[in-house]
């Protein structure tokens, strides 16, 4: 608990790091914010041409053609990236960060914190667009929508404590930063990304629904494209886990906070 | 105990308790590993204890000098003091809140104005939107970038963001100041506008924590000095009394050098990232002679060997001359086939002239004169190679204190050099 209050009384600290990293994003290249629409669509377009086009995949929720695909996946794929990008990019921050930590008395617990905030932002950027493309398809939004803050919040608290957790475990072992590559492609196909949760095999329903990710992804699809509540046992079950792996990142990540300026 | 402080209505503001620093270098990752796993039964390993047994009480209000030969443990006191590092054993306790000047520019990104960086810097060092806001044009002002101050750091000269980085930490009114040789960079005229900065500091009752190899800005400033020596304090009082230990123990380390080139690669005179090592600096005549004898206007120069143990793509060398008493008397840096005085390139003009160095590499590179402007007295180097492709060049390696020389001049001419230049009547 101290963690946290620790963590709220550096606050401003955590807003100007957010504010840098959006900056030193788009600063130098010209399309500047565009770029967080384009690499989520560019691997829209190539999904939907594979799956739908090449394979000729079609699955149940597909009634509506290829542009229904499209959307379907865009919505899977924006709160994934987010994910998977906060916890690759955390896992490598403390070494970016290595002068610092070394040079100035902060809690580097806030490193991993605004990578993961800053992904959340950007990450609104693509809700933008998937909001518009829902609005120009299927002309058709409820107020569930609205519970888009708290989906968001729920997955921060899962990406920031798994990214505490690698972070940490970085610092002693730098082979993390490949296994949490490795990881998270593999985890990705393992998550119902690009196909729905319907298209596995009954066999195998139980390892999806233990992978808490599926639940976000789906809670993601409820609210905005069937216009339904996301509040289920599957959420819930997410939400416990969020919790569980924010406390747990937190704690682990304090006990070697105190070594890192030594070991980096 | 030293006497001077009593009487006084003393608070301590630093108190530390048979305090000491282990650094464990592990030959591998994987010892670090297996280490942990077997809590630290297994992995082998190097310890190194860069502090020991140190219990020193600092009032609140004293300006303490911390001096002693490289890695004596001076700058590894000061982040235990600023909370950067903790103890290995024994305790310390910091009452108030500590501003380090030893991360001068370390939370600066190159990509942004002075003003951003102000900001973040502020609120690296724990200060709320309020207060930064409050503070911002005056440390802009202090600062004395003018225009620069909205412009990416990028652009800045080192001198520049040590400037930048000062006004920021000297700025947020730390109740103990922490400083490392920060005045070693910036020209004069900040270097006096510092000085007058810790002044004001000292005179408004706080404590100053002073690091540094120049013992003139030791003896303008303190009023205590503690020596450290391998880790250990081995003197702490009066500025004078200390200061002259000093000189004695750096006397007796140079002793037995001589002055035929010495390879110090293999000494631990060593610190810095080590991807080229200073093997051995010594010093030629007018007749091409290995000598530690020199006369004003005479040729005078001097020879660095390194051997590279891994590539470094923007090697830059420099070397101090520093006289007997610990002033620093010039510094000059070496961008070879060009003029040592590059005041006058910027920070990119210069990157564009350094030769990168192979791994494996070995040479030797030579600074020459004609005309030595130093006078009478005896004079030591302290060369430092940096690697200049960072934007806050990390040290690669550096030996201090070496080649000690003398030079013959007029008895009459007395100070460190004779300035060129010509005299006239103007009425």
């Amino acid at each position: 608990m101290d963690s946290v209050l620790e963590l709220w009384r550096w606050r401003t600290l955590l807003v100007h790091f957010v504010r840098r990293d959006l900056r030193v994003r788009y600063i130098g290249s010209v399309m500047g914010i565009f770029w967080s629409v384009i690499h989520p669509l560019a691997l829209l377009v190539i999904f939907t041409l594979i799956f739908s086009v090449v394979l000729g995949v079609r699955f149940r929720v597909d009634q509506g053609g290829i542009q229904h695909y499209a959307l379907y996946l865009f919505c899977g794929m924006l709160p994934w990236l987010g994910f998977q990008e906060g916890v690759i990019r955390s896992t490598n921050s403390l070494s970016g960060h290595a002068n610092l930590i070394k040079k100035v008395r902060f809690p580097s617990s806030v490193i991993p914190l605004y990578i993961c905030v800053s992904q959340v932002v950007h990450q609104l950027v693509g809700i933008g667009v998937l909001l518009v493309a829902i609005l120009l398809v299927v002309r058709d939004i409820t107020a569930w929508a609205l519970l888009l803050p708290l989906l968001l919040l729920v997955q921060l608290l899962f990406t920031v404590g798994l990214g505490w957790l690698l972070a940490a475990g970085n610092a002693y072992l730098r082979d993390l930063t490949q296994v949490a590559g490795v990881g998270m492609v593999v985890w990705m196909y393992l998550t119902p990304v690009v196909y729905p949760m319907t298209a596995v095999p009954a066999k195998f329903q139980t390892f999806v629904w233990i992978n808490p990710m599926s639940h976000l992804i789906r809670a993601y699809r409820a609210i905005f494209l069937d216009g339904v509540s996301p509040f289920d046992s599957g959420f819930l079950y997410f939400v416990v886990w969020a919790i569980a792996l924010f406390l747990l990142g937190l704690s682990t990540f304090r006990l070697g906070e105190r070594e890192f300026a030594d070991i980096l | 105990m030293p006497t001077y402080y009593r009487g006084s209505v003393a608070k301590t503001v630093v108190e530390t308790e048979k305090l000491g620093k282990r650094y464990r270098l592990f030959k591998k990752p994987v010892h670090r590993l297996a280490s942990w796993l077997s809590f630290g039964r297994w992995g082998r390993h190097e310890d190194i204890w860069a502090l020991r047994d140190l219990s020193l009480m600092i009032q609140l209000g004293e300006t303490v000098g911390v001096i002693g030969v490289n890695g004596a443990g001076k700058s590894t006191l000061l982040k235990l003091i600023s909370g950067t590092t903790f103890p290995t054993t024994g305790s310390i306790r910091v009452d108030g809140r500590s501003a380090a000047l030893l991360e001068l520019g370390a939370g600066f990104h190159p990509e942004f104005t002075g003003r951003e960086n102000v900001r973040l810097n502020a609120a690296l060092l724990g200060f709320n939107q309020d207060q930064i806001r409050g503070k911002e044009e005056e440390i802009l002002e202090f600062s004395g970038l003018g225009e620069f101050a909205d412009r990416p750091v990028k652009t800045y000269s080192s001198g520049m963001v040590v400037r930048l980085g000062f006004s920021v930490a000297s700025h947020l009114d730390p109740d103990i100041l922490l400083v490392d040789e920060v005045l070693a960079v910036g020209d004069e005229g900040f270097r006096v506008k510092c000085l007058e900065r810790f002044n004001s500091f000292r005179e408004s009752g706080k404590t100053l924590i002073f690091v540094s190899h120049d013992l003139r800005a030791v003896r303008l400033l303190c009023n205590r000095v503690i020596l450290l020596d391998e880790g250990r304090m081995v003197a702490d009082g009066e500025v004078e009394n200390v200061v002259q230990k000093y000189l004695e123990l750096v006397e007796a380390r140079q002793a037995s050098r001589s002055i035929q080139p010495k390879d110090y690669s293999k000494g631990n005179l060593h610190t810095g990232t080590g991807e080229i090592l200073i093997e051995s600096v010594y010093l030629k005549n007018g007749e091409g002679e290995t000598t530690d004898q020199f006369s004003t206007g005479s040729p005078f120069e001097v020879r660095i060997r390194y051997r590279a143990e891994k590539d470094v793509s923007e090697p830059i060398f420099m070397f101090h001359v520093v006289s007997r008493d610990g002033t620093l008397c010039m510094e000059v840096p070496a961008v070879v086939g060009q003029s040592s005085d590059f005041s006058k390139y910027g920070r990119e003009e210069i990157r564009k002239h350094l030769i990168p160095i192979k791994a494996g590499e070995t040479g030797e590179l030579g600074f020459r004169t004609s005309d030595l402007l130093l006078l009478t007295g005896e004079y030591y180097l302290n060369v430092y190679l940096y690697d200049f492709a960072h934007f806050v060049p990390p040290i690669i390696d550096e030996v201090h204190r070496v080649s000690k020389f003398s030079v013959h001049g007029m008895v009459s001419h007395i100070g460190v050099f004779l300035h060129p230049g010509e005299w006239k009547q103007i009425r």
